[in-house]
């Protein structure tokens, strides 16, 4: 047994189910790949002849799926008093060998929601800082050709999984047969196999894509910073707030209120288990493209919050983290998210509010300089 | 409260914020079509207004965002329990007299223009089929309002037009406040709101117009690089919001697709086939006319008008062979649906407002589950034979010529 179950405090009328699986081996490109077929194909997983999601959908349970560069997240919410019998099903489905026929229509699948997504520049721009996330390549376009080649050469075979992980938001604990229930999703997982440590980044990388026919261009310029751990976290949290986290931030007011070029351009901190990505992403018209990615650099480099300014981005940063404990589904996710990066969740949702209160605007000015005043590691430019 | 405005407040006891929406009723379909888009400039000039209070909610941590619907504008926020003061200050001060000059309209006619761009830009769908589903079902000009309006219309949006729009709907008398906090008794005493269990005045509500649709040419759209066809099928719903026929045609679109497949993904090859009822996706938050839409995305090679014999031949099988446990395993997956948006107190303070101003009493909004639960599969096979006998219009958006 190689997983591990969390129940969270309770919550209210549902319960929320979360299972981690991941994929065993393979570069991340090709663990994305095996991850999207894996999504493609857990809803249909025969149980007793008909697909899980049927099966679930008679519970009135709801099933929802998700990918990234380490394996999928199942999701299920439904009436606490279901909770054992839509857990038994799932664990039927995973257990059960899937026919190949079901792989090769997930194989289809994964191919065209890749077509579609790759003329779409906010998905193409998310998938490659998913790839930012999970790697650190020598060359951000060579990263995504890969990408698009493992994705036209998705082969219709099922993956080997690694240890699995379930965390559970319910209205009560539940009784030890439901919790063994539960633990046994993650049972049955395969041995870990470890991944060969992918080379690291030693030059800024510059990406065009020409998604679509759009009539503005889509910019992101992306620094690598230290894990969600990492001491300088909070701090770039907070920088994060101030660039483009709220209505009033820096690049609301100078490419929103200043220039009405952009309706919502943004500035984002997420963490991968090594390393994380500190994003900005503004959407421009196309021949305002150069322009605009000089001045984020230079809102960017040339930032020095006054205590003041930093006072409101910790406190945006606080509410935030207390709005998403506010509802099951965003507590679920929000756990999920931490104990991917290996954070236990009660003690992430005490500490990180402390962690951000203790940035002060002399802390921040040096983080920054630290980490954002080189050239970002990563530009994209989507027209 | 004197002013008129009316408060709700419900406790949600394992929140660490107070979530609060503002629901005025007034959207794009109050429009006139000399000022098309100006309930959406109106919401933008609002929320972007850098009042006391507006700097008072963001310095602690605060957020205040808005939405035009057709019916109604929201305006929600979000902050700490303990700041909760200087939310409610922030949402009330937008029904007071709204700072307008010429620069902030054309900064805002600007972004809505961005907005615009983006919506219908930036996705492979653009906008599908949200944007052009209005104008595609319906003929008289406040239905067939996209929501965002015309660009032109609103470079020509001056002070005078903006402030007689704000003096019209932005009005004490014409909203509704909604609260979700762990504890409302401080909030109460803020307000000065005495506790009333389910005394909430109901308001006289109006059924909108629930035209019968003609017969119509496809409405087609080009989109040279869209990768595959989009098609939608749509009906003008006869019914009113959360009447039985209402009811049943929403446990009818589960049961034709459902989250990840149903009767409609069996019997017919597309890529993806959706079935919903509402403008978007959202049965409960709206007045009547409600559309029923079918969306279909398939290869380019097939005539998109092919899809409409093949999609009432399943309606006339549904309407012979649904059963209680389908509609069961449908109703139980819709409340199960419900439940999750209801627990967040975001949302809850949302469908409270909304049910408030669309149905007269915002109490309806917990009969939703009850009411699904009860859904007769007569009902539902009645609604499915409706609607293979009824007329739809076909929008269609892709690379077919």
């Amino acid at each position: 047994m190689t997983g591990s179950v969390t129940l969270l405090r309770p919550s209210a009328d549902l319960a929320w189910l979360r299972l981690r699986i991941r994929v065993k081996s393979g570069t991340t490109a090709q663990r994305l790949v095996a991850a999207r077929l894996l999504r493609a194909a857990v809803p249909e997983l025969p149980v007793d002849g008909l697909p899980l999601h049927t099966r679930l959908t008679t519970l009135g349970a709801l099933l929802t799926v998700s990918a990234d560069g380490h394996g999928i997240a199942v999701y299920v919410t439904v009436v606490p008093e279901r909770l054992a019998a839509a857990t038994d099903l799932i664990r039927a489905a995973l257990q059960t060998p899937p026919p190949a026929e079901l792989a090769r229509a997930a194989a289809d699948e994964v191919v065209a929601v890749w077509e579609w997504m790759s003329a779409d520049s906010e998905s193409a721009a998310d998938l490659i800082a998913d790839l930012a996330l999970h790697t650190a390549p020598p060359s951000w376009p060579e990263l995504y050709q890969e990408m698009a080649q493992a994705m036209s050469a998705v082969s219709p075979s099922f993956p080997g999984l690694g240890p699995a992980t379930a965390t559970l938001v319910s209205p009560f604990v539940p009784d030890p047969a439901v919790e063994r229930a539960i633990a046994g999703l993650t049972e049955g997982a395969h041995a870990v196999v470890a991944t060969a440590e992918e080379p690291v980044a030693t030059t800024p990388a510059t990406l065009r894509l020409d998604v679509a026919s759009e009539a503005s261009a889509l910019v992101r310029l992306g620094w690598r910073t230290p894990p969600r751990t990492h001491p300088d976290f909070p701090s770039l949290a907070v920088a994060a707030r101030i660039l483009g986290g709220h209505y009033r931030s820096l690049l609301m007011r100078t490419f929103r209120q200043e220039r009405g070029w952009s309706y919502s351009p943004w500035a984002m901190l997420r963490s991968g288990p090594e390393r994380g990505l500190w994003q900005v992403s503004v959407r421009v018209p196309a021949d305002r493209v150069d322009e605009a990615t000089a001045r984020v650099r230079e809102l960017v480099t040339g930032c020095r919050p006054t205590p003041a300014e930093c006072a409101v981005a910790v406190a945006h940063t606080v509410a935030e983290h207390r709005t998403l404990w506010s509802s099951g589904e965003s507590r679920l996710t929000l756990s999920g998210y931490w104990q991917d990066l290996g954070l236990q969740p009660e003690a992430e949702r005490r500490d990180w509010p402390r962690r951000v209160g203790e940035v002060s605007a002399d802390r921040l000015h040096g983080v920054m300089r630290t980490h954002l005043s080189r050239p970002p590691d990563l530009t994209m430019i989507l027209t | 409260m004197p002013f008129g405005l009316r408060v709700l407040v419900r406790a949600t006891p394992d929140s660490e914020v107070v979530s609060a929406t503002l629901a005025v009723r007034v959207g794009s379909r109050s429009e006139t079509s000399a000022w098309s888009g100006l309930a959406h400039l109106a919401e933008h000039v609002t929320c972007g207004q850098e009042t006391a209070a507006a700097q008072r909610l963001s310095a602690a941590g605060g957020s205040c965002n808005a939405v035009t619907q057709p019916d109604l504008t929201l305006y929600h926020g979000q902050v700490v329990a303990e700041e909760a003061p200087t939310l409610l200050d922030r949402l009330l001060e937008i029904l007071g007299e709204p700072a307008i000059d010429a620069r902030r309209i054309a900064t805002e006619a600007t972004i809505v223009g961005d907005e615009i761009s983006a919506a219908m830009d930036s996705t492979v769908m653009g906008g599908f089929p949200w944007l052009w589903l209005p104008a595609a079902l319906y003929d008289s000009p406040e239905l067939a309002h996209n929501g965002y309006g015309d660009l032109e219309s609103l470079r020509r949006v001056d002070e005078a037009a903006l402030t007689a729009f704000f003096s019209r709907h932005y009005r004490a008398d014409n909203a509704v406040l909604a609260i979700c906090a762990a504890d409302p008794a401080p909030l109460m005493a803020v307000l000065g709101v005495a506790e009333r269990e389910a005394a909430v005045p109901v308001q006289d509500h109006t059924p909108g117009p629930t035209p019968v649709l003609t017969p119509a040419a496809p409405y087609a759209l080009i989109a040279p690089r869209q990768p595959h066809q989009a098609t939608a099928i749509a009906w003008s719903l006869p019914d009113q919001p959360m009447s039985w026929g209402h009811i049943a045609t929403t446990v009818l679109a589960d049961i034709l697709v459902g989250d990840h497949g149903g009767a409609l993904e069996e019997q017919i090859e597309a890529l993806e086939v959706s079935a919903y009822v509402g403008p978007f996706g959202d049965p409960w938050g709206i007045a009547a006319p409600l559309p029923f839409v079918v969306e279909i995305h398939h290869s380019a090679d097939l005539d998109p008008e092919s899809w409409v014999p093949s999609v009432r031949e399943v309606l006339r099988s549904l309407a012979h062979d649904t059963d209680a446990d389908a509609v069961a395993a449908a109703a139980r997956t819709l409340a199960v649906r419900f439940f999750a948006a209801w627990d967040d107190p975001a949302e809850q303070s949302k469908i409270m407002a909304t049910t408030e101003l669309v149905y007269g009493d915002a109490n309806r909004a917990l009969q939703i589950p009850g009411l699904l639960a009860a859904t007769d599969p007569a009902e539902v096979r009645a609604a499915a034979a409706a609607l293979a006998a009824a007329p739809a219009r076909l929008l269609t958006r892709g690379p077919r010529s």
